[in-house]
């Protein structure tokens, strides 16, 4: 009888129940009881998404009046309706402009780096080692992906560079390999490709590395101890990924079998993809690409228009249509935002949700697209980083305030030790809890 | 470099695709006798099939539609590839083996229906595409159409028979290889018109249709349709109708076709008369032969078994012999073995002289950037090497050899930062001449790297004076750099006998003349060397506006390896400040700056060759003003005054040593592969002494390098 009621749910028997959906707790389901009241006290570990969104907002129907808590919804942020007590949108950020490259060439691919001109590495640009690839250095140690690093870019043809479409760099001109391909991304997961390691490769490399530093000076030996300590690592996620898959034998979702037909579904799929990752633990940090940069292919905005629109056009088209039609496009990228936010808030963990544990972010690299401002940006951000953040409604920064201050807070929050990221000041004390 | 955990991955993965592409076994001979199963049937030594009964052959060409001018392309239907792509691509495809073109080079054949045209293609020709008509097929030249490549084209034999339909299939191909894509012209015809469709059909039972009103008459009317499969999918027929088209024949020519091959065939299971115990022998003995190649030095057995390991998991794992073969070779290739050059203490020494396989690698990797070769591995198992004059005539040797181009495409390039010459990136409004091409895509980037490689170059290959950097007599252009320098009258006759035209309209034609570079003679010494090239000159240039003090520091740095000190105090010069009436040309806004006490000291040294090379605009051309005033190019060195780049040079030149010691220690840096060090200075006032004597030539510094203390020693801490 005792037996009958320790045993953890079978995953079929939640398969069953759930369907399709995400929206499950059930990793903490599958632990058996001992372990679950273990899992109680131990606190859900943190985990960061950040989602990028192109060609910046329509000023007009974008920004809120009202600051605080009681702030108005103006027609671009309606969405946020429903979770209105769970974000803060902060305004009036600012980054400096690198001269010397495009004006929208490094919107995206410094959002998240925000290094001024002194920092720039990689001819002109400042891509230096972004936040979320920082983050993943920290939170991103026990589990089988570091960080995953997410577009939804499915143009072919390449009209614009890698600065228009990658906004994770793991350093100066090293962009993170971004997976575009939802069924890339799944097979990742999975471990169904597992790159070029495997056990017997990195034994053998291994061994010879040892043999090697038998016969080296000092000097060469920790430079070679570098190489020992990377074999290590990539033995470890090896077996970190193995582990995960043994516990992962069926998927909740069917597999994807390509890039879906329309918008939402593609951009709703990748959304439950890194959902599901955050579940498992096979990742803490995500970033996503909603839109590339300028890229001046029309795009199909199923449901919203009847025919493709030219999105960065449309920020240099003079006339109430255009802008309308930004308003629009806007208001489409809040509503999925809104509804990642609200599939966390709905997903479970320990004493409280997903959400609870993690910091949620979407934001542009520009502000008003017609003149390429970098100057008083609009970052939505929500989750409670496990207490360490708290919802503030509006907040708007007047004068010169960093971006890099925002993204100092939240690397400070997950534990980054440091007092400055790129040309930051100060942490947003506003939006501490 | 740091090796970081990711960048092992990466790099795994990387050898791992490398590794399993299909090409590798076709282009590696060494990989190839690696992993073929030994108890696989030998190849049939394959001869060209005999010709069936009836059955035309012809070699399949690179070049698709050469005289296809401006060409027109079927879009009606959807296009896949525009043709200049496919130019490329099918010329690449032929290559590399896989593709080509049938140029129906004959004057009258008559194909009859069902008998297939093989058109071979490979690299060794052995492979063959069968194109088989359905009905009677004539190759001719046609008076009243413009071929698009020599003097053959196809049509229908039987007169007004315009809808023709061929059968298209690999024969003799690679395991795996299939066919992907198939372009074809369909030729304009003198008074006649009309529209034509061309269909391709796919294996999948889809097809594709690509219409076009072929109404120009001969030569203009000539269009060209092309077709891809859908992914996995091969092409199986190609259908023309030309039944709206008027007269009694539809005219083609130039049919080009890429194949793909998604399997690397290292899973093909093979029959195999050995057994696994068998195999596993020689799988040992042929690790045993190649892990000391890709190693560089002899290895223990303990190593070579480890490698078998791999080899037997692999085996346990139900792979074939070629798999686990392919596997140690993955494993091989993330070893620290192959991707550092160790260098062990062999005893309480710290400086010990490196013994022969060591100097092997120190010297092929120097000249080549590549593994030694056999005979070096040769010498090293007699300890000849240990010989610096052997050692010296080996690297003589290596210097003749074409693999030596690494030299310049490794060396001069970081030497001259040529690889932040793509970085560089001069504003298009005001610099436009730098961009061309559709939608001004295309830049100047390339032409100006090449140049410089092939002044490198020609130092090397002709062992010339390396006083030739600094003011050669002559530089190298194509066209699009003989006009950006102005050299078109001095070029003349050059242009004469290559038979080059400056002028063309077709983008294509053009770009294909302007692969074509020569020497040009250079009366003027505005131009000749490095210095005043156009590469080096816009790599230290900013966008907008030249740079004195950047172009000065390259010079201290690159010419005569005396870097500038960092600047000791903050400064920042600040651009286009708004408020500023008066128009200051650049050179004055530095010297305001160089005037402050606290910045002269170093100025005095940077700035004189930045201002003699402010003749030189951001992009490298030649201008007579800068913000309206006239340019100022009269400075001092070394307490001479001078005015202009080639007073400059010429300065430069009657103090060779000064250059060339900057040059020696580049290039022993460069040999040795670290920072050299005070206790390395005798050596260079060596190879100095001795290379003055030989006027500076290049091989002479080559031999005194590798005879160096420095080359021959190592330090172990």
């Amino acid at each position: 009888m005792n037996i009958l009621r320790t045993q953890a749910i079978s995953r079929r028997t939640l398969l069953r129940g759930v369907g399709a959906s995400v929206a499950l707790p059930w990793l903490e389901a599958m632990l058996p009881r001992q372990v679950k009241a273990a899992a109680a006290l131990s606190r859900p570990p943190l985990r960061a998404a950040f989602i990028y969104t192109p060609n910046g907002y329509n000023q007009q129907t974008f920004l809120p009046t009202k600051v605080g808590r009681a702030f108005d919804l103006p027609p671009a942020l309606e969405p946020l309706a429903g979770i209105r007590d769970e974000v803060t949108v902060l305004t009036g950020l600012d980054r400096t402009f690198v001269g010397g490259t495009g004006v929208h060439a490094q919107c995206g691919a410094c959002w998240m780096s925000s290094s001024p001109p002194s920092e720039t590495l990689d001819g002109g640009f400042p891509t230096n080692t972004t936040l979320d690839q920082h983050l993943a250095k920290i939170l991103g140690n026990d589990t089988p992906l570091p960080s995953l690093e997410l577009s939804c870019n499915d143009f072919t043809d390449n009209k614009e560079t890698r600065y228009y479409e990658c906004i994770s760099w793991v350093g100066p001109g090293y962009a993170a390999n971004v997976e575009k391909n939802p069924r890339a991304v799944f097979d990742r997961l999975f471990g169904r490709s597992n790159g070029g390691a495997s056990k017997s490769v990195l034994d053998v490399i291994m061994a010879d590395a040892r043999a090697m530093q038998a016969r080296l000076g000092k000097t060469d030996q920790h430079k070679l101890a570098e190489y020992l300590d990377s074999v290590r690592e990539t033995e470890k996620r090896i077996e970190l990924a193995e582990k995960a898959t043994a516990r992962l034998k069926a998927p909740p979702f069917p597999i994807p079998t390509g890039i879906p037909e329309t918008r939402s579904e593609y951009l709703n799929l990748m959304a439950d993809l890194f959902l599901f990752a955050f579940q498992q633990d096979l990742t803490r940090v995500v970033s996503l690409v909603v839109d590339p940069e300028r890229w001046d292919s029309p795009r199909m905005f199923h449901g919203l228009f009847d025919k493709p629109q030219n999105h960065h056009v449309l920020t240099h088209t003079k006339g109430q249509e255009a802008r309308d039609a930004i308003t629009k496009i806007d208001r489409f990228h809040v509503e999925f935002y809104a509804s990642v936010v609200r599939k966390m808030k709905a997903i479970r963990e320990g004493n409280g949700t997903l959400l609870d544990s993690s910091m949620v972010v979407m934001g542009s690299g520009i502000s008003d697209g017609d003149q390429h401002k970098y100057s008083n940006l609009e970052v939505l951000l929500a989750g409670r980083a496990g207490g360490a953040l708290a919802p503030r409604g509006h907040v708007t920064y007047a004068g010169d305030r960093p971006l890099a201050d925002l993204w100092l807070t939240l690397a400070k929050t997950a534990g980054v030790k440091t007092n400055r990221f790129a040309d930051s000041s100060k942490p947003l004390a506003e939006i501490l809890a | 470099m740091n090796l970081s955990p990711l960048l092992l991955q990466k790099y795994l993965s990387t050898a791992r695709a490398v590794v399993t592409n299909p090409k590798l076994p076709q282009q590696s001979e060494v990989f190839r006798q690696l992993i073929t199963d030994p108890g696989a049937p030998p190849p049939t030594a394959k001869g060209l099939p005999p010709e069936a009964a009836g059955q035309f052959t012809f070699a399949a060409v690179q070049d698709f539609a050469p005289n296809l001018d401006l060409p027109q392309q079927a879009t009606r239907g959807g296009a896949v590839t525009v043709t200049y792509q496919f130019r490329f691509n099918v010329n690449t495809a032929a290559q590399e083996g896989n593709g080509g073109v049938w140029n129906a080079e004959q004057r009258n054949l008559i194909v009859t229906a069902g008998t297939p045209v093989r058109i071979n293609y490979g690299l060794t020709g052995q492979k063959a595409l069968l194109l088989t008509p359905q009905a009677d097929l004539w190759v001719a030249g046609f008076s009243t159409a413009e071929e698009t490549s020599g003097e053959g084209l196809f049509t229908n034999h039987e007169k007004l028979a315009k809808s023709l339909k061929f059968q298209l299939s690999l024969a003799d191909c690679d395991p795996g290889e299939s066919l992907t894509e198939v372009a074809v012209c369909v030729l304009g015809r003198r008074a006649e018109k009309g529209e034509v469709a061309v269909t391709a059909r796919f294996s999948d039972g889809t097809g594709h249709t690509l219409t076009h009103n072929v109404d120009g008459g001969e030569g203009a009317g000539n269009t060209f349709f092309a077709f891809r499969a859908p992914e996995g999918e091969r092409i199986v027929f190609l259908e023309i109708d030309g039944s709206k088209f008027s007269g009694n024949y539809v005219l083609m020519d130039d049919l080009g076709f890429i194949t793909t091959n998604n399997s690397s065939g290292l899973t093909t299971q093979v029959k195999s008369s050995m057994n696994d115990r068998q195999k596993r022998q020689v799988a040992l003995q042929r690790l045993a032969e190649f892990l000391p190649r890709l190693f560089r030095q002899p290895l223990n057995p303990q190593t070579i078994e480890r490698y078998l390991t791999v080899y037997d998991s692999q085996i346990a794992a139900k792979q074939t012999f070629a798999a686990a073969m392919a596997e140690t070779v993955i494993t091989a290739l993330a070893s620290p073995e192959f991707l550092y050059f160790p260098s062990p203490s062999t005893g309480p020494e710290s400086v010990r002289p490196l013994d022969g396989f060591e100097l092997a690698s120190r010297l092929a990797y120097f000249l080549w950037a590549a593994p030694p070769d056999e005979n070096l591995i040769a010498l090293a198992n007699q300890e000849a090497l240990a010989n610096p004059a052997k050692l010296a005539n080996e690297a003589g040797r290596l210097l003749k050899d074409v693999r030596i181009r690494e030299l310049a495409e490794s060396f001069a390039v970081q030497w001259l930062r040529l690889d932040q010459l793509y970085t560089a990136k001069p504003d298009p409004k005001l610099f436009s001449s730098f961009y061309f091409g559709q939608a001004g895509k295309r830049t100047l980037h390339g032409a100006y790297l090449v140049e410089a490689l092939l002044l490198f170059h020609t130092v090397v290959v002709e062992d010339r004076s390396i006083m030739d950097f600094v003011n050669a007599s002559y530089t190298w252009v194509n066209l699009r750099l003989m006009k950006h320098y102005g050299l078109t009258e001095v070029c003349a006759e050059q242009l004469k006998s290559l038979g080059l035209q400056p002028n063309l309209q077709d983008d294509l034609k053009a770009e294909k003349m302007n692969s074509v570079w020569w020497r040009a003679p250079l009366a003027d010494r505005t131009r000749g060397g490095f210095i005043t090239m156009a590469g080096p000159l816009t790599v230290t240039a900013l966008p907008t506006r030249t740079s004195p003090v950047k172009r000065g520091a390259w010079l201290l740095e690159t010419i005569f390896n005396r870097p500038p000190q960092e600047p000791k105090i903050a400064f920042v010069l600040k651009e286009d400040e708004p408020q500023r009436t008066d128009l200051l040309s650049v050179r004055q806004r530095f010297e305001e700056h160089r005037n402050q006490p606290s910045c002269y000291s170093c100025h005095i040294r940077l700035d004189p060759p930045g201002f003699a090379l402010e003749v030189f605009d951001p992009i490298g051309s030649v201008r007579k003003q800068d913000h309206h005033q006239s340019v100022d190019a009269h400075a001092e060195w070394n307490g001479e005054p001078f005015e202009g780049p080639a007073a400059f040079k010429a300065l430069l030149t009657q103090h060779p040593q000064e250059f060339a010691r900057g040059f020696i220690e580049h290039l022993l840096s460069y040999a040795i592969g670290r920072k050299l060090e005070i206790y390395d200075l005798p050596a260079v006032d060596e190879i100095l002494a001795s290379a003055q004597q030989a006027n500076w030539r290049f091989s002479v510094i080559v031999r005194g390098i590798v005879q160096s203390y420095p080359f021959r020693y190592t330090r172990t801490l």
